[in-house]
């Protein structure tokens, strides 16, 4: 960072702290679902998967995230371990 | 044809009454004719912001249950030639509230034919009220301030606005703070039009002042000091189509970009 960026940098990051905050409550409201809905839809779809692979559990995860358009996406990473 | 208005905001004390008067007193100022009608049921307010509480004798209720015509309920404002005011009822029965809303429907139908703008002070929430309000309208002016709950409450309204079919539809930033943005310390005008995807009718800076005309009775757009009766002579002017700048706003932040730019290749 140049120090020009520094001395015109906005002092605080509250407003940053708002935006973040609003863009998450957002994603879910205007999908109707609620955070507990994507830890269930989480644990699911681990659950099916993990019949059929062996999964890294812990590193699972399952998020939605809403992107500069419209859309939002679900995204599912789950890491595999080894074919069963 | 005349064209109607709601003003909306989901969030309630963000500014709804506010700047349905003074939209309503900047459209009469340049010349075109409006009525401003309270739906806030049960909470009228328009009437006291306007300095016309004690002219009404009939209000939207007693039109609609036939107590009156509604020539006898429209009260010529003080001041502004052109501007009218069709007040809401203090009191809330529970007649057949389906009923009700077709009525009212009628009422505002009939209200275009006279005016060149009908604008409509929803009340807060997205119960009935907003739900009345928002059937009859052509277009939707939603109102926020630059608060986490506020933005909030402003993207579920644009979500049921939309499910309307009201596809056009504005943002009053108000209570802005220059200050405060510059600082960090509050939500920029883009952050909030990015968060909403919405287009930007104004921003209506934090104005002391709008207390003390409130205090009055008198409305904020007919003065020319006042920063916040500015932005609202220029949100009139934009809702009319015209294109107006952003002062302030933009020629601090363009400041600012052209003395980086400056120093970066210095």
């Amino acid at each position: 960072m140049g120090i020009l960026d520094f001395l015109f940098k906005k002092e605080g990051k509250n407003s940053s702290i708002a935006k973040e905050r609003l863009q998450f409550v957002l994603t879910f409201d205007r999908l109707s679902i609620n955070p507990a809905l994507q830890e269930k839809i989480r644990d699911e779809i681990i659950q099916v998967i993990g019949k059929y692979m062996e999964i890294d559990e812990e590193a699972a995860n399952v998020f939605v995230e809403s992107t500069e358009s419209d859309l939002s996406h679900l995204i599912v990473n789950i890491p595999l371990k080894r074919k069963r | 044809m005349g064209k109607c208005i709601v003003v909306t905001s989901g969030k309630g004390g963000v500014g709804k009454t506010t700047t349905s008067a003074n939209l309503g007193g900047g459209l009469a100022s340049l010349g075109k004719s409006v009525l401003l009608a309270d739906v806030d049921i049960g909470l009228r307010n328009l009437d006291i912001i306007l300095g016309l509480e004690k002219r009404i004798v009939y209000d939207v209720m007693d039109v609609m249950e036939g107590r009156c015509k509604i020539q006898q309920a429209i009260v010529k404002d003080k001041r502004i030639n052109s501007l009218y005011l069709l007040a809401a009822s203090q009191i809330h029965d529970k007649s057949d509230l389906a009923e009700l809303i077709d009525r009212f429907g009628e009422i505002i139908k009939g209200l275009k034919n006279e005016f060149d703008y009908v604008i409509l002070d929803s009340p807060a929430g997205i119960e009935q009220g907003f739900m009345a309000a928002s059937n009859f309208a052509d277009e939707a002016v939603v109102v926020t301030t630059p608060e986490v709950t506020a933005v909030r409450d402003a993207d579920r309204v644009i979500g049921l606005l939309e499910a309307k079919g009201i596809k056009d539809h504005y943002l009053v930033l108000n209570r802005y703070r220059y200050a405060m943005v510059k600082s960090g310390n509050m939500l920029d005008v883009e952050d909030v039009l990015h968060i909403l995807g919405i287009q930007l009718l104004g921003i209506v800076p934090e104005d002391a002042e709008i207390i003390t005309f409130a205090n009055k009775g008198e409305l904020i757009v007919t003065s020319d000091v006042a920063d916040a009766g500015k932005a609202f002579q220029r949100i009139s002017r934009r809702l009319m189509g015209e294109k107006v700048d952003f002062p302030s706003f933009e020629e601090d932040k363009g400041l600012i970009k052209k003395i980086k730019n400056f120093l970066r290749l210095g």
